[in-house]
């Protein structure tokens, strides 16, 4: 008994003294992103880009993920022509706003020459022909009372996130569909003409896939309007507020002196 | 021996003396005097001595000055003689002679003596005679006279002479020398009643004696005594006297030698006066001595650069031409600044004026004869018609616009009927027109224009017959080929007027040096008359810049003061050069051309450099940015890169550009639905309204297209459809959706009989058939449809055929079997059969059964149905997005003229071949001035846009964001007046993309942008056929 507390105790410091040793190296390459920040100078933005690329490869923390979206937007900032649209897909990849996102790869476009398309929304609601007809398979047995489909479709994990995609469309939402899916009973489920309407969008729309009729349009996509790349703020894009490009005591400042 | 009388000159001997004195040297003092043997005193003597020498200078015009001097000098010796002689002279105050006295006695009186004389002597006895004895002078001693019955000479005294002197000089007795005789006899104590005798005795001595012998007394009247004068003195009056000969012009001589003398005088003082008046202030002459010592030190010290530089002897003549100073050349002047007026305006077409109310009704005569016989046309008529079109011709700028335009109506009225070829031939015959041919006249330029303007006139106006307009229109091929001119700001008129008028720069420059400089700067002053008229701001100011470029280009000795550098002057005057001129960056665009093109002489873009320097035309222009005719085209480059960096911006409006003319009540209409549509997208609150108002922006857009292209029947076809739809609500689709079957009633019912009917085919067969036979309902319950849809998709051959058939028949828009149809659908076999029900049940064509997508199609047909059914206003959307479709094709067809439109595309498809379309317009534009944003620009942005797009909505409103940025660009560098309109479009239409919620908004507000873009360059068509002369 002794011996395993004395073995676990063991085990403990040794752990203790690992996660140490691990805590340091991150507390130097946080100094060291300070020393680097802290000679950068506007007049070679390209040493922002690239830090910011360094920076964002190690980034584990949520501050030096800003840290690295802020070299970024620098870099953009002070050198439009040359770094704009690199910046821009730099913080795309970034962002976890699938919107925000598009909208930088679309800066990025805008700005760069030889970015055609920078993959568009309509990537993320066209399914292909296969996975349409099983969804809609699995919706009308459902409605039939054949739940077998539907099942198949929920127990897919991929097919599970897409059906999320609707998630406030159908009718109780996929959990609900994933729960009357397991049930037994072979009875037709009782189903208001808008809950049907409902799936029927749904099915018809993934069913057409890229010949969707505008209806079809209005019922997945509600009418989404379409990102605008303000051309004459995509400054702002890049890096919202004032330009401070000196990293001075810990902080962003306008001049060298701060 | 008497003395010889001094008086009778010319006595014929040899000694000038003699002949001047009277008498010879040797006759003896006495004679040399004139005195008598009787005594003398020294007055008598002195008297006697002056009177000689007075005498002696009488004649001196007649005697040499040697010979007057000798003839004094033997005078004044023999006074001299015999003053040792004389007795001395009793003082006496008065100057006058004494008097003689009245009784003869010799001893001397207290009081003066009368004069002794015949005269005194001969007085009648009279009572108040005196007793007081009058004095006698102590050494004077009467010469007895022998008494005569006449007075003589030799009775005279000298009182008498004196009084005779006074009578000559006073014209006789009268109250002046009565009063002189009188005070001399007071002073000599002589009474009235002696004086009155003297003066009686000598009238009878000036009746017997005549002038000459009264004068010649006169002459002897002896002179005051004076003293006798000193060298000095003697010399001063020989000067005085001659000084007095000379002023009294007594001779031809003295009078020539007194107008020499005047008139030099007069020279002189106008000399004096006019150098007073025009000789420089000391200030000036000192500036302009230290200028010119200043040109001396820079010529030293450019002589001694070259002297520096290449060692040799500058060479005198180099200098004189343009040399690099420091950067600067040195500019061309001129001796006036070159300039010209030709005549303002030309008599002969002012009289001619008047003749046109009578060529108006010739005119309106005509078109009535040729509307009763279109084929004749006599030659009177045809002779009547030229005067016609030559009296417009040459008048036609002098005219109010009124005038111009009943004018020109006429002569189209004529034309209007000549629907004969040969009379319209005739007619035509008069239009003939050689823009490039050498003017005879000043009036030749207003009549070449006239008349190639009313060509254009003719071609473009549609109610003339081809037998005009077709002819016309190869008169115009042949002479001057080009646009229409329908876009032209002025219409045809204006456009094929001004064209003449630029042809015509070449023939007027030609003649500059070969005609008369009258004729020349009179024809092109008819050439600004005309093209003022036509033209204004950036149109007039091109049409001056294509006449200065071929002055520049063909134009010799520009250099000089000539008729040549004073068109260029004038030329340039024309210009504004400023940043306020209609198109600066236009004009700075063409000077750089022209400073780099090899067929312009350097020398005259030396002279024209340096004109724009010196006249002061061009504030902003310095002397740095004069070209040296004698280096190469790169200080050319040089001088034209500095001018291009100095060259000011534009502070007004820039140059107007291609508009294009509208009917004025079409626009009207269109700006009026314009608000009306954006009402439209503005209220829409549902997917339908806002389709609606998405095909009513859409129609607009088209609209607007259209009437840029000159499609005035689609156009006013689309604002009708427009106005149509915001007056009725007529989208062009039946939005009133049909009320929905009715369900039969009882559900389950048919199921249950169904089911009893178990195997019995016919008894099946007879249920299905009574669904057939129930009208009313068109759609079953779920429990019915479930059991009915069975047997459509598995029932037995006849029994499916027959549900099959009551499907399609009764059940077509029953929506709970379309749902089980759907959710039923994998039962079916998959077979031709069975896609030919789907096919006619749902609508929608079905593939082959063996195709891979199949399944997918036959459950896209099915759910597509019954969605239909359930939701009637989703089928609204997709009827509308067709109607959407259907516009956006017409719109692509006419942007895009012979692209392949077949097979059915979606409206997104269709928006991008319109934005295509005018992509392809814009790059085939010829841009004076750099665009704000490229084409490569907008490429870009469309692509980034592209890849955002979601769905066709979305990418049609991509597209329409194209097309709108593409119209800007076309529109910017075709009509720059509106640039600052067209950046504030696009920016308003940025702004309420980023605000607007939702697709369909999106894309009807970029379709109504896109009319706005068109319509910025609309303007309402100018009623006058000569357009801008209005």
């Amino acid at each position: 008994m002794r011996n395993h507390v004395m073995t676990l105790g063991a085990s403990v410091l040794v752990s203790f003294a690992f996660g140490l040793i691990a805590a340091a190296p991150m507390g130097s390459e946080a100094k060291d992103w300070t020393s680097r920040l802290s000679v950068l100078d506007p007049a070679r933005p390209l040493e922002y880009f690239e830090l910011g690329e360094e920076v964002a490869d190690a980034a584990a923390t949520d501050e030096q993920r800003a840290i690295a979206r802020r070299l970024f937007g620098i870099a953009g900032r002070i050198d439009p022509e040359g770094l704009g649209a690199s910046a821009a897909l730099a913080l795309a990849t970034l962002t976890t706003d699938l919107r925000a996102a598009d909208r930088l790869r679309a800066a990025a476009a805008m700005l760069g020459d030889g970015i055609t398309r920078p993959g568009g929304a309509a990537d993320r609601t066209t399914v292909d022909p296969l996975t349409a007809l099983e969804i809609s398979e699995a919706f009308g047995g459902f409605r039939t009372g054949r739940t077998s489909k539907l099942r198949q479709l929920v127990d897919d994990p991929i097919r599970l996130r897409l059906l999320k995609t609707w998630d406030a469309s159908l009718p109780g939402g996929v959990k609900w569909l994933a729960e009357q899916s397991r049930r037994s009973s072979r009875s037709r489920p009782d189903l208001a003409e808008d809950e049907i309407l409902a799936m029927l969008r749904i099915e018809a729309g993934l069913l057409q896939g890229n010949q969707r009729t505008w209806s079809s349009m209005l019922d997945l996509d509600g009418d989404e309007p379409l990102l605008e790349i303000r051309v004459d703020r995509i400054d702002e894009m890049l890096l919202d507020g004032e330009l401070l490009p000196y990293w001075r005591d810990g902080r962003w400042v306008a001049t060298p002196r701060g | 021996m008497n003395p010889r009388d001094p008086r009778k000159p010319g006595s014929g001997h040899s000694d000038p003396v003699h002949e001047l004195l009277g008498v010879s040297r040797v006759s003896g003092p006495r004679a040399i005097l004139g005195l008598g043997e009787g005594g003398i005193d020294s007055d008598i003597l002195d008297a006697s001595l002056r009177t000689r020498l007075r005498a002696i200078h009488g004649q001196a015009d007649q005697f040499e000055v040697a010979t007057i001097q000798e003839a004094c000098r033997v005078v004044e010796a023999a006074a001299s003689a015999l003053r040792s002689s004389v007795s001395p002279s009793r003082s006496s105050r008065s100057s006058l002679p004494p008097v003689r006295r009245a009784d003869g006695s010799d001893q001397l009186p207290a009081t003066p003596p009368k004069p002794a004389g015949p005269i005194a002597s001969r007085v009648k006895p009279r009572e108040a005679e005196s007793e007081t004895p009058e004095p006698l002078r102590a050494n004077r001693r009467p010469a007895p006279v022998k008494p005569t019955p006449r007075v003589t000479e030799a009775h005279l005294t000298p009182f008498d002479r004196l009084v005779l002197s006074v009578l000559v000089a006073g014209g006789g007795w009268n109250s002046r020398t009565r009063g002189i005789i009188a005070g001399m006899a007071a002073q000599v104590g002589l009474d009235a009643p002696t004086l009155r005798r003297v003066v009686e005795g000598l009238a009878g001595f000036m009746r017997d004696r005549g002038s000459e012998g009264t004068i010649g007394e006169t002459a002897m009247v002896p002179a005051p005594i004076m003293r006798n004068p000193s060298r000095v003195e003697s010399a001063v009056l020989r000067v005085s006297d001659g000084i007095t000969r000379e002023f009294r012009g007594d001779s031809a001589a003295s009078r020539l030698r007194l107008t020499i003398l005047f008139a030099s005088l007069a020279i002189f003082f106008g000399a004096v006066l006019i150098i007073v008046l025009t000789a420089p202030s000391p200030g000036v002459r000192d500036i302009e001595t230290r200028r010119l010592a200043a040109e001396e030190a820079i010529a030293d010290r450019e002589a001694e650069a070259l002297l520096g530089g290449s060692g040799a002897e500058i060479d005198g003549t180099y200098r004189a031409t343009p040399s690099l100073r420091e950067g600067v050349t040195l500019p061309a002047k001129f001796p006036r600044p070159p300039m010209f007026r030709g005549v303002g305006r030309p008599d002969a077409s002012v009289f001619r004026l008047e003749r046109m109310p009578a060529m108006m009704d010739e005119a309106l005569q005509m078109a009535l004869q040729l509307e009763l016989d279109p084929a004749k046309l006599s030659e009177r008529r045809a002779s009547a018609w030229l005067d016609v079109v030559a009296t417009g011709a040459e008048t036609w700028p002098l005219m109010p616009a009124d005038d111009r335009l009943r004018m020109v109506t006429a002569i189209l009225e004529v034309f209007g009927h000549a629907e004969n070829d040969a009379v319209a031939g005739k007619l035509l015959a008069a239009f003939v027109v050689e823009p490039s041919a050498p003017l005879r006249t000043p009036i030749d330029v207003w009549v070449r224009s006239f008349k190639a303007g009313m060509l254009g006139l003719m071609v473009a106006t549609p109610a003339l017959p081809e037998s005009v307009r077709g002819p016309a229109r190869q008169m115009i091929d042949e002479s001057l080929a080009g646009s229409s001119g329908r876009n032209v700001q002025g219409g045809p008129f204006a456009a094929l007027a001004g064209r003449a008028l630029d042809r015509m720069a070449s023939p007027l420059v030609e003649m500059i040096g070969v005609s008369e400089d009258l004729l020349v700067k009179d024809c092109w002053e008819r050439w600004f008359d005309a093209n003022r008229i036509l033209r204004r701001d950036a149109g007039l100011q091109s049409s001056v810049l294509i006449a200065l470029e071929t002055l520049l280009q063909h134009a010799r000795s520009l250099a000089v003061q000539g008729i040549a550098s004073d068109v260029l002057g004038r030329l340039l005057y024309e210009v504004d050069w400023t940043a306020a001129g209609p198109d600066p960056e236009g004009l700075r665009a063409i000077y750089s051309r022209w400073m780099l093109d090899d067929g312009i002489p350097a020398t005259n873009l030396w002279v024209l450099a340096s004109l724009l320097d010196g006249t002061g035309r061009a504030g902003w222009f310095r002397p740095e940015f004069v070209p040296d005719p004698e280096e190469g085209m790169s200080d050319r480059r040089r001088v034209q890169e500095l001018a291009d960096a100095a060259w000011p911006e534009s502070v007004g409006p820039l140059a107007r550009g291609d508009f294009i003319p509208i009917e004025p009540h079409t626009l009207e209409e269109f700006d009026t639905r314009l608000v009306d549509v954006a009402e439209l997208v503005d209220l829409a609150n549902s997917p339908v309204q806002r389709l609606a108002a998405l095909v009513a922006a859409e129609r607009l857009a088209s609209a607007a297209a259209f009437l840029a292209l000159e499609r005035r029947s689609d156009a006013d076809a689309a604002i009708g459809d427009v106005v149509d739809q915001i007056m009725t609500g007529n989208v062009g689709v039946d939005l009133d959706p049909l009320p929905r079957p009715r369900q039969m009633a009882n559900d389950g019912q048919w199921a249950q009989a169904w089911r009893e009917a178990g195997s019995d085919q016919q008894l099946r067969r007879d249920l299905i058939a009574a669904l057939r036979r129930n009208s009313i309902a068109g759609d079953l319950g779920p429990k019915d449809a479930e059991i009915f849809v069975n047997q459509v998709w598995r029932g037995p051959t006849q029994i499916r055929n027959d549900a099959r058939a009551a499907a399609l028949e009764i059940f077509g828009r029953g929506a709970v079997v379309a749902v089980e149809l759907l959710d039923t659908a994998d039962r079916a076999s998959r077979n031709e059969s069975t896609l030919a029900f789907i096919e006619a049940f749902t609508g929608v064509p079905m593939p082959n059964a063996r195709s891979e997508d199949a399944e997918a199609r036959i459950r896209a047909a099915l759910a597509m149905h019954a969605l239909s059914l359930l939701d009637l206003e989703r089928s609204f959307v997709d009827q509308l997005a067709d109607v959407v479709g259907v516009i956006l094709r017409t719109r692509a067809e006419a942007r895009l003229p012979g692209e392949p439109m077949s097979g059915r595309r979606e409206p997104e498809d269709l928006a991008a071949m319109a934005a295509d379309g005018v992509r392809r317009a814009a790059t085939a534009l010829f841009l004076a001035s750099p665009p704000s944003v490229t084409l490569e620009e907008i490429d870009r942005r469309r692509i980034a846009r592209r890849g955002l797009v979601g769905n066709g909505i979305q990418g049609l409103v991509a597209e329409h964001v194209a097309e709108l940025e593409f119209l800007g660009f076309l529109i910017a560098a075709e009509v720059p007046s509106k640039r600052s309109e067209v950046r504030e479009l696009l920016l308003e239409a940025a702004i309420a993309r980023s605000v607007t919620p939702g697709g369909l908004e999106q894309a009807a507000l970029e379709a109504l942008a896109i009319a706005r873009m068109e319509r910025l360059r609309f303007v309402p068509r100018d009623t006058d056929p000569l357009g801008a002369s209005g």
